[in-house]
């Protein structure tokens, strides 16, 4: 009895010092993701269109080049790049549910790279702030979901069993950042080292807008650049794929259309240029007719010439240009 | 959607959240079982269980490999274990042989045996490369060309601390300080006893095999004492340690960038980084061993405030220091000659201390280093003793001076070139290194997941380069590149020439550029350490909480684990004395 009363008495003062000290610190620092909500807070209800995304929306849709367009044909706008190197569902729903919770005017409409869920944490990601800080409760149901559920291929008991036996320490990892996060573990040290550190870097400097410039010269040569025809001609022959993925990333993108809509603003999906086998493809008719997509050297050439290529997987400053008013003219078509 | 395999086993750590878990089953089954003999058998198996984690990677991928041959598939050292069990049984029967001689003769050659083949084989796995490397060297200096193929072998975590521990053992049979111990399982629980296997302390034998005799009861465990010693070990490791390393690694890794600012910050840092880290480690290991009945000697005793380097010596890593002086410095011949003859023995000793720590030059001279401060501070001793009024400075200034050299000393021993393993590798690195074993391997991408016996080195698109041969003159290394083929790496600089920049920023203040490695902040830091540190070292912090009643101390342990997990960093490193 005297030991429980012990224990009790532990956890009491566990939960009390930890609730004073979350109320007490400020949200945890996310190397480019709170710089962007708050380049993207500051200037208020200015902006009526969202890109969300990874590098390839982060470096290749440009807001200024988008608004040009738009306005050109009449229908201004004001955009702001929200995409994140590295991001993808889902952890741009949850950053997207905090930007919109930033704001009170509706939005026109989210441009959102189509994806599906990225089960595993990046590897540059691991055991940093940027894995910690999107796990709150419900994204770790949607993970948990893909991992034990996300397959419903009938299989025997054994299977079953050696299959989640299989998936489990990565969703144990998951598991540990959502306790970090929730616990708010480490987040006096984050402090202690922002004032220890200047934790700003030069090189990754945002624009008001949120975009990141690319460089204009091409970065493939030698046998990146052979690598690359070679997956682009593949692809000229067997255009990638469209396929549906499990249900679980279906879910988390009719979540992320939900709480677009809720906003005032309309969801459209961009599937980026870059070497693929197979893309995502949205449940529905009319969501799929709705997507935009440029995984088609046949179609985007121009996307895909090697002059316009940063590396394999991003386009440069001039290829960034044209897939920003190709995406602005698309939408024109839809709207 | 491809889910990932699943990813190897990272040594465990005690900060960790898993270790936590698994402790609490070990410490659960441990004190439900009635038997003495039951609890050591348990406990041996958690403490081989817990050893393998270190190397086996993965369980899923690991025992389906092995039961199926597949011998190419199974992590490199996965049989490292094994070596623990050469060990322990190698010494079992060299103390019962001791006993059971019937000549002088006989006994020396049981020794002897023990001496050469657990040092043969801690040779043979922590300096062959390093062996290798310098004859390599000289055969080029000669002008010719090492013909011969580098084997890569790669150092089994814990050896240096249980081939000490195990030594320990049949060296005191051998000088009948201790009887042989009959009971295999208390000998191989006593090596094995996995709170100290892997970074020690190095436990003599005569402090730990009479406590596997008699039955620990829980009411004789001062859970207390060993809660709030395990909080304050996960403070020094995961708030304070941990931390400093931020301002200490990127200064280190180029203090050619940085300001002579940055070369006392970082220095400071580094001295503060390593205490906190090491003596995190033991403090955490001596309350798990209490918890589960069982006493380590104690490691440190706040060396920082030593008054000279002998002192320092008594107070740091003090179970290395003591079995160096009991079982080196003695067997040399210790103090029991010649002033010239003592003075070689304490260098022997301090030289052959350094080279423990790795394979390196660098720890050659951190050893020397030690060994010219304790000639220096006897023969300061015997000059003084009868001056009069040296005494009254000395007690101003020994501290500050004595905390100087260390910090001197520091230097060197963080600034080795020949890179054993992850504190000279990237973060990324790091990371990677954390979560892998070690053994015999071909070099291949996955090689920088190893701690090798060979130094790496980074290039600067960040491949991973084993070194094999160093010209000085062009300060360039050849050697073997992750895809297998030759390659050359000129470095920035030597361990030898990084050292000599940082002496030259701390002793000079020397600028090498205005670059500062961190803010003021850092003073704040290092003065609140100081002071707590120096508080605690006059027992002001270290009584009242034994007098508080239960629940106000289970009130307060439970808001030091909030503070204290609030201040953690989020990605811990792994202990720096992993790596020995």
């Amino acid at each position: 009895m005297r030991a429980l009363l012990n224990i009790i008495a532990m956890v009491v003062g566990f939960i009390a010092v930890a609730a004073v000290l979350s109320k007490k610190t400020p949200p945890r620092y996310v190397p480019t993701v709170t710089e962007k909500l708050k380049r993207y807070a500051s200037a208020g209800d200015d902006f009526d269109v969202l890109a969300i995304g990874s590098s390839r929306t982060y470096r290749q849709i440009i807001p200024k080049v988008f608004d040009e367009a738009m306005a050109a044909a009449g229908k201004p706008t004001r955009t702001f790049n929200l995409g994140i190197d590295g991001m993808r569902p889902p952890e741009d729903t949850y950053v997207l549910e905090k930007a919109l919770a930033l704001r009170r005017k509706p939005l026109k409409f989210v441009i959102v790279e189509c994806n599906n869920i990225r089960f595993e944490v990046r590897d540059e990601d691991a055991d940093t702030v940027r894995a910690v800080h999107w796990h709150d409760w419900k994204r770790l149901v949607t993970i948990g979901r893909l991992a034990f559920y996300g397959d419903r291929k009938k299989r025997g008991f054994g299977d079953t069993m050696k299959r989640r036996f299989d998936v489990f320490p990565e969703f144990w990892e998951h598991t540990e950042y959502w306790f970090e996060n929730v616990t708010e573990l480490g987040r006096g040290n984050e402090l202690l080292s922002a004032r220890l550190f200047d934790t700003t870097d030069p090189k990754k400097s945002i624009g008001s807008d949120g975009f990141h410039d690319s460089p204009v010269r091409t970065g493939l040569s030698g046998k990146e650049l052979a690598a690359y025809e070679k997956d682009v001609e593949a692809m000229r022959k067997t255009p990638p794929r469209a396929e549906r993925s499990e249900w679980v990333s279906q879910a988390e993108l009719a979540e992320k259309r939900r709480i677009i809509e809720r906003a005032g603003a309309k969801m459209i999906l961009v599937v980026p240029p870059y070497p693929m086998t197979k893309r995502f493809l949205p449940d529905g008719e009319k969501e799929q007719a709705a997507v935009i997509d440029f995984s088609n050297p046949l179609e985007f050439p121009e996307l895909y010439t090697p002059e316009h290529r940063l590396d394999e997987g991003h386009t440069n400053r001039t290829g960034s240009e044209i897939y920003t008013r190709l995406i602005a003219e698309r939408i024109l078509r839809q709207l | 959607m491809t889910l990932a395999a699943i990813e190897p086993a990272k040594p465990i750590l005690f900060v960790e959240f898993r270790f936590l878990w698994i402790f609490a089953i070990i410490f659960g089954v441990n004190w439900l079982l009635r038997s003495n003999t039951a609890r050591k058998v348990w406990l041996l198996v958690c403490s081989h269980v817990f050893y393998c984690c270190f190397f086996i990677g993965a369980p899923s991928e690991f025992f389906p490999n092995l039961f199926a041959g597949k011998w190419a598939d199974l992590p490199a050292g996965w049989w490292f274990p094994s070596l623990l069990w050469f060990s322990t049984i190698m010494d079992y029967y060299v103390g019962v042989g001791i006993e059971d001689a019937k000549t002088d003769r006989r006994r020396k050659q049981w020794v002897a045996m023990s001496l050469l083949v657990n040092l043969g084989v801690l040779g043979f796995f922590k300096y062959y490369g390093f062996f290798d490397q310098n004859v390599r060297a000289v055969v080029a200096w000669m002008g010719l060309t090492p013909s011969w193929e580098p084997l890569k072998v790669f150092l089994p975590y814990g050896i240096s601390f249980y081939t000490f521990q195990s030594l320990s053992y049949s060296l005191e049979v051998y000088r009948r300080k201790l009887p042989a111990e009959r009971s295999f399982l208390n000998l191989a629980f006593f090596i094995a006893f996995f709170p100290q296997v892997v970074a020690g302390p190095i436990v003599r034998a005569m402090t730990f095999l009479p406590q596997t005799l008699k039955k620990v009861e829980w009411s004789s465990v001062d859970v207390r004492g060993c809660l709030a010693l395990f909080l304050i070990g996960f403070v020094k490791k995961a708030c304070i340690g941990d931390t400093l390393s931020q301002v200490a690694d990127p200064y280190f890794a180029s203090p050619e960038t940085h300001s002579a600012y940055s070369a006392w910050a970082a220095s400071l840092a580094y001295a503060g980084q390593i205490y906190c880290d090491f003596s995190g480690y033991s403090d955490m290991a001596i309350a798990v061993s209490r918890l589960l009945g069982y006493e380590l000697c104690v490691n440190f005793a706040f060396p920082y405030f030593s008054n000279s380097i002998t002192e320092f010596w008594r107070r740091w890593h003090m179970s290395l220091s003591s079995w160096l002086r009991d079982y080196l410095y003695i067997s040399l011949g210790g103090n029991r000659g010649s002033k010239l003859f003592t003075y070689r023995n304490l260098m022997l000793t301090m030289v052959l201390g350094g080279l423990w720590h790795g394979a390196s030059w660098t720890f050659v001279v951190w050893g020397a280093m030690h060994g010219v401060a304790l000639i220096v501070h006897r023969e300061w001793e015997r000059i003084t003793a009868a001056a009069a009024g040296v005494g009254k400075v000395m007690k101003v200034i020994a501290v500050p001076l004595t905390f100087f050299w260390v910090l001197l000393t520091w230097i060197p021993f963080r600034a080795n070139d020949i890179y054993t393993d992850k504190p000279n590798a990237t973060d990324k690195g790091a990371k990677l290194l954390s979560r892998s074993s070690a053994g015999f391997q071909s070099l291949d991408k996955d090689d920088h997941e190893k701690p090798m016996a060979y130094p790496f080195a980074k290039t600067d698109d960040k491949k991973t380069v084993a070194l094999l041969a160093h010209d000085a003159k062009t300060n360039t290394w050849t050697g073997t590149g992750a895809d297998g083929k030759p390659a050359t790496i000129h470095l920035h600089q030597s361990g030898f020439a990084l050292t000599a920049k940082v002496w030259e920023s701390l002793v000079l203040f020397k600028d090498h550029a205005k670059r500062n490695v961190c803010g003021n902040f850092i003073w704040a830091i290092l003065g609140g350490l100081t002071i707590v540190h120096w508080l605690n070292s006059r027992s002001l912090l270290a009584k009242w909480w034994r007098i508080v009643p239960d629940w106000l101390y289970s009130l307060l342990l439970g808001a030091g684990w909030a503070l204290a997990l609030h201040w953690k960093v989020v990605a811990y490193k792994q202990f720096i004395y992993f790596q020995f």
